[in-house]
Parts: C-alpha cells; structure tokens; sequence
C-alpha cells in the first residue's frame, strides 16, 4: 500500500469520530430523551529490532512492521435502554511474511461486541455480549482483564431480576473473545463454547445472604476448531463441565466483622476418551475483623482438581492458540504474582492492617501458606511443594496530596521431597508520588524482582524489575521515563544490557520515553517511545507471557 | 531488516500527530456547552448488598468515581475526594464511587474501604457493567461531574496531583445558584 494512501487512510479515520460528534436529541414519537456516545482510540505502533527470543529460538520475524489498531465504541441510551457496538480493526503495515512466522499477522475489520440492554431497578436484561460473574468468580467468572489484554464476553442473553428478598440471575451464550489477540497481534478464532447458568440469592436477614448457583460448560459442541492435542500446558481439555455450589454471607456482623464461605463441586469430562473423568472441587472462607484502628483479613481456600478452561484453535496454523479462563479463584496472593498452581492447593492467608490513631500512616503485614501438587510431575500426586509468602510494607501520606507506599516480600516454592524445582523470590514494590506546588508533581513508581530458580539440574539467580520516574503538571500533561530489565535469559544477575548467552543478541535491559497529553478533558493522547520489557505478565493467577516491544507507540482516546 | 524501510512510517506518525492536534483543537471550540449527554439510569449493589440507583441521587450534583484496589492514583486521589465531599455535601453534592474489582478479590475492597475509612458511597461493578457503559476503555481513575439536571458536565481520566483543585472548583460552579 503506498505511503500517501495510508496517510489518507489515517486522516480520514481519525476526523470521522471527531466530525460526527456526541449529541443529545429526544425521539419525537416516545418523547424520550437520548443520549448518543462515542468512544474512539486509535493506537498507531512501529516495531523495530526488539532483539528478542521467541517460543523456538532468535526471533527475527517480528520485527520493522507498523500497525493501526482503531477501537470505535457507540452507545445509543434511551433512559434503562442501551444499545452498544463496538467496532474494532487492525491494519498491519509492512507485515511480517518471512517463512519463520508460523501464523501470520492479519488485517481484521469487523464487528466485535454488541449488546442491547434494559436496565430498570428489579429487572435487567442483556441480549448480545455480555460479561458475568457467579460467586467469587470460583464458579463463573467471565470479564475484562486489560491488562492481559483479554476480554472474553458470552453472547446470548442473560436475565436478572429481584422478586421480594430473591434474586435470580440466568444466562446462556457463546463465549466470544476478542478475535485479535493484543499480546501477540495474532487473530483468534472462536471457541464456540456453550455456556449457561442460574444463580439464585436470598436475604432472609438484613446481614445474611445465601447463594446457591449452578454452571453448565460444553467446549465447542458443533467442533468448529481443530485442536492440536488434548493436553494444554499440563492440563486435559474438557469435553463438559458442570459445576454446582452455595455460598453463605454475613455482610456485617455487629460492625465488627463480615464473613463469606463458598463451595462449589465440579463435574468433568475430558476430551482424551481413555482418561478418566476429573472431578474436582473448590472450598473458599473468607473474613474480615474490625478493630478500630486496625483490620484482621483471615481467607482459606482448598482446591481439587478445580480448573475450568477452553482453547481457541491450535491446529490449523491460521490462528493464534489461546487458553481461556472461565472461572478465576482467588489466589490468596498478590494480585500480579506467578502462582503456578491454582487448582490443587490448600492453604490460608493471614493480613494485618493497623493505621495508628487513624492518622497519615498504614502499616500491613501478611503471610500466606499452601501446600500443592508439584506441577513438575503431573502423573505424581503424591508429589507436592510448600509454597510461603510473607509481605509487609508502610503506606505514609504527607503534605496533605502526597503519598509513598512501600513493601517487601519474600515468596517461596519448596518440593517436600529431594527433587522438583525451587523457587525463591525477594521482592520489593514501591509507588510514591510527591507534590510540587499546587499543581505540579513527581512520581516515581516500579518492582523489582531478585529471584533464585533451581531447575534441575541447574540453579540460577536473575533480576526482574521495572521502574518508571515521572513529572506531571495538572490537568496538561505527564512526561516519563521507563527503565526495565530482565536477566532470566542470561542467567544472572548482571544488568547485561544485550547478551549473547545462548549465542543470539537479546535484549535484557530496556529502556522507553512516554508523554502523556490531555489535549482536553475528553481527548488524550499518549506517545511511547524506545524499548518495554516483555516476559510474563500474571492477574488473579493468570499469565501471559508478553514479547518485548521495541520503537514508537502513538495511541489517542477522544470520548464524545 | 533495513533502515531505508523505517523512515516512511516513522514519518506517518508525525503527520498522524499533527492531525490528531488539530482535530483535538477544533474539538475543543466546537463543542457547545448545551451538548452534555444525558446518564441514564443503572443500579449497583454497594458493600452491604443494598441497591443503589443513580436515580436515589435525585437532583444532586454528583461526581461519579471509578476506581480499583490495584490502582495507585486512585489510591491517591480518593482520600482527596473524600475530602471535596465533606466540605459540599451538605450542599447538595454527592460522591458515589464505584469499585471494578472482579469478585475474587472482595476482600480486598472491604479491607482497603475500612483501611481508608471511606465514608462515601461504595457500589461494586462487579461485571463492569457500568464502567463500560461510560467508560469501555476502562481507564483508572475516571470520573464523570454530574448537574443536577443528570447531564454529564465533565469528564476526567486519570488523576495528577492538583487535579482535584480544578474539580473542586468545577462543583462549587455548579452548586452555585
């Protein structure tokens, strides 16, 4: 495509949200008043060198290509009515077609979501996509998560409505994932999963809640993808799952307490005939004590053979495999820690709250202990680890806008026999942000990671860390700078800014430029520039790992 | 991988640039006061389970906050609302911030809420709902100023410190007879 048709190509994409415009208007024949949205963001990308090392080997393939992703959402609100369509497309420039890229980078324009909706007080009503949560998403749990780049939505119908003291929710959909993979800018294809649901709450009592639910999965009933195997990362594609569970609240127990308990049974099936069926089950407690100054959180959770998921198409070589996750235990850990095991682990977590005299100071202690199978040997239940994780930080408000926050942690992996891997990891995490004036600021926020990994059989330290320093000026514009590294590669803990350990170049220390301008209050603008650490990326137990990226990011957001 | 292939798309996102600034400009004058979008109405549970509809807010000024528990600014940003809030609610303004977090992670609301002492209306969107009915690129922390007449008087995506001055100024504009 040559160059002036693209500049063209882009003008015209990017005027079109701004020359329709947001608008109110009432409709003359229901005299109701309607309110019209528009939510655009264009992300322009240049991938150079990133000098990183892919699945198989030196990954080349991915790089001196330009891409122009536009996200365009439009809402129609007539008082509870909406009607929504979000319309996305992606435009690769230049797009990689060495032999070396097994699946290949596609152009894509098409619909993506569409929801109708009636939102009153005692009945709502979503046709279309839709997201939804059962429990404490221990036994359904399907949503945006942004920062996986995942957004996974059931389109159907779902019903909720509240008769007296009970509410019913009910669903039925597809799962429709996002077809463009934002991590690997690699398409999906659909899984097809059928997936229903009923949940039923009732509130005899002010502060009490029972809930019982109950969640049907059938993995892509009419077979529309090919699947590669059935094994996916050291676990069994099922062919159903049903799965079954109550869960008891207390909202407030005499202000001093609440308390939550859910269980759930899963039936399964697998994929592979020969296996036998693998049902499992998930306990959950979780509770909150409230002593003036200071909060005591107490959780439990004990898990069996308790995971349920789906793989987009792996075998046809045209799309990018994908797991999905549809439910999302809680991990009893930090929110973005690699919790290797979630589904065959017992075990608590204590924290510790205490904000003396209710001033500018928070100090918070916690520790959390399991024990699970070692995911090192499948076919060996009886093998199992430790796994320890103790944190405790100060959290300190100063100069009435100011504020630091600061912890550390130490989180280990022990197999409880002479064999299997070991991990050990010291953490430290770190946000302040310091006001200069009346409307200027600094900021400087990061991780960093000093790890030890025994994989027999050898052993090896490396760093991991990420720290972005910034300045801001209120309400215009923040201006960056982001240092990352990574020495897992390498094998060490030498800031080697590019190694050639294995005998290929690859990047480990990366380092990126970012302004952020809010040309108004609905429009801003963000502009990236240098290299970003990739590697693994985890929310609420679940990770992608993310390659690393390398040249210039342009991306606007205008809400009309 | 050669050089002569980067410089027409790094010259692309020059002229986008430029392009975006100018629309963004004409955006910005064009735009009438009189076009505020009218909210609608949602509901959502807050941490007691009861539920709350924007509607109960009446004919309120409200500022509409969105936040998480793994949010840094907000974190920052939300014991300065709170304070905003005490000094005008009594004048007809209200705060009602609403809480992304999915519902595994529950427990860390209640703790974070009790923590801060947050005396504000809590709701949960739970299945962002809400948050993507007004905001579908789900930036944090995003907050929409209500007038009484439940039009959308502004909008505010994320938060730098010194932003809540001009807030603040906005409210009292608005509460202004």
């Amino acid at each position: 495509m040559p160059i002036s048709t693209l500049v063209i190509l882009i003008a015209l994409l990017t005027t079109a949200p701004v020359s329709v415009g947001a608008f109110d208007f009432t409709f003359p024949w229901i005299d109701r008043e309607a309110s019209f949205e528009i939510t655009e963001t264009l992300v322009l990308d240049y991938h150079d060198d990133n000098l990183d090392y892919g699945e198989f080997g030196p990954n080349p393939y991915n790089d001196d290509y330009g891409d122009i992703r536009n996200r365009l959402n439009l809402k129609l609100t007539v008082e509870e009515f909406s009607f929504s369509a979000r319309v996305d497309t992606t435009t690769f420039i230049q797009a990689p077609k060495d032999p070396g890229v097994k699946i290949k980078y596609l152009d894509r324009y098409a619909p993506e979501k569409l929801t109708a909706s009636y939102h009153g007080r005692n009945l709502q009503v979503d046709l279309g996509d839709f997201y939804a949560s059962f429990g404490r998403a221990i036994a359904l749990r399907i949503r945006k998560t942004d920062e996986l780049s995942e957004d996974t939505t059931l389109l159907g119908a779902k019903i909720r409505a509240q008769l007296g003291p009970v509410d019913i929710t009910g669903l039925g959909g597809l799962s429709n994932p996002s077809n463009w993979d934002g991590v690997t800018e690699k398409t999906l294809k659909d899984p097809y999963d059928l997936i229903s649901g009923l949940s039923v709450a009732v509130r005899p009592m002010e502060s009490l809640v029972l809930r019982a639910h109950g969640v049907g999965v059938i993995i892509d009933p009419l077979e529309q993808n090919q699947r590669a195997q059935g094994l996916i990362e050291g676990a069994f594609l099922p062919e159903y799952a049903l799965v079954f569970g109550g869960a008891i609240e207390v909202i407030e127990l005499a202000e001093l307490a609440d308390l939550y308990a859910e269980f759930n049974w899963m039936e399964k099936e697998l994929k592979l005939p020969d296996l036998p069926a693998a049902d499992g089950w998930a306990a959950y407690f979780g509770g909150n004590l409230y002593m003036g100054d200071l909060t005591l959180t107490a959780e439990f959770k004990s898990y069996s053979d308790y995971e349920l998921f789906s793989e987009t198409d792996s075998a046809s070589g045209k799309y990018k495999p994908e797991r999905l996750h549809y439910i999302r235990p809680p991990t009893l850990e930090p929110e973005d820690m690699d919790v290797t095991n979630n589904h065959d682990v017992t075990g608590a977590r204590l924290k510790i709250d205490w904000r003396p005299w209710g001033g500018d100071t928070v100090l918070f202690a916690s520790y959390a202990g399991f024990v699970a199978d070692d995911p090192t040997f499948q076919n060996q239940p009886d093998k199992s680890r430790w796994i320890y994780n103790l944190q405790v930080g100060m959290e300190q408000f100063f100069l009435k806008r100011g504020r630091a926050k600061v912890d550390v942690g130490l989180r280990e992996e022990v197999p409880d026999w002479a064999g299997g891997d070991r991990h050990h990891l010291f953490y430290l995490d770190a946000d302040v942000k310091v006001p200069i004036g009346a409307r200027h600021s600094l900021s400087a926020q990061g991780f960093n990671w000093w790890a030890h990994t025994m994989e027999a059989p050898s052993a090896y330290d490396y760093l991991r860390g990420e720290w972005t320093l910034a300045y801001s000026w209120s309400p215009h514009l923040t201006v960056g700078v982001i240092l990352g590294y990574d020495t897992k590669f390498s094998q060490s803990r030498d800031l080697e800014i590019i190694t050639d350990f294995a005998g290929y170049p690859v990047r480990q220390v990366f380092f990126a430029g970012s302004l952020t301008v809010n040309l108004s209050s609905r429009v801003v603008f963000n502009l990236l520039a240098g290299q970003i650490r990739g590697g693994p990326k985890c929310v609420s137990g679940a990770c992608r790992v993310f390659p690393p990226f390398a040249g210039v990011r342009l991306e606007t957001v205008i809400r009309l | 991988m050669t050089v002569h292939n980067r410089s027409p798309l790094l010259g692309l996102f020059f002229v986008s640039l430029f392009c975006w600034s100018g629309c963004a400009s004409s955006q910005q004058k064009v735009k009438p006061e009189s076009d505020k979008q009218v909210v609608g109405d949602f509901t959502l549970r807050d941490l007691k389970g009861h539920k709350v509809s924007f509607r109960d807010f009446g004919d309120k000024v409200v500022l509409l906050s969105f936040w998480a528990t793994w949010c840094s600014p907000c974190r920052t940003e939300l014991p300065l609302l709170q304070e905003i809030w005490e000094r005008h609610r009594g004048n007809g303004f209200e705060l009602v911030s609403i809480c992304v977090d999915p519902a595994d992670t529950e427990n860390e609301v209640r703790q974070m809420v009790h923590r801060y002492r947050y005396r504000f209306p809590v709701l949960m969107d739970r299945e962002t709902e809400v948050i993507n009915r007004f905001n579908p690129t789900m930036d944090l922390p995003y907050s929409m100023l209500i007038d009484q007449d439940g039009r959308i008087a502004s909008v505010h995506q994320g938060y730098r410190i010194g932003d809540e001055k001009a807030l603040e100024k906005e409210i009292e504009r608005l509460l202004s007879p």
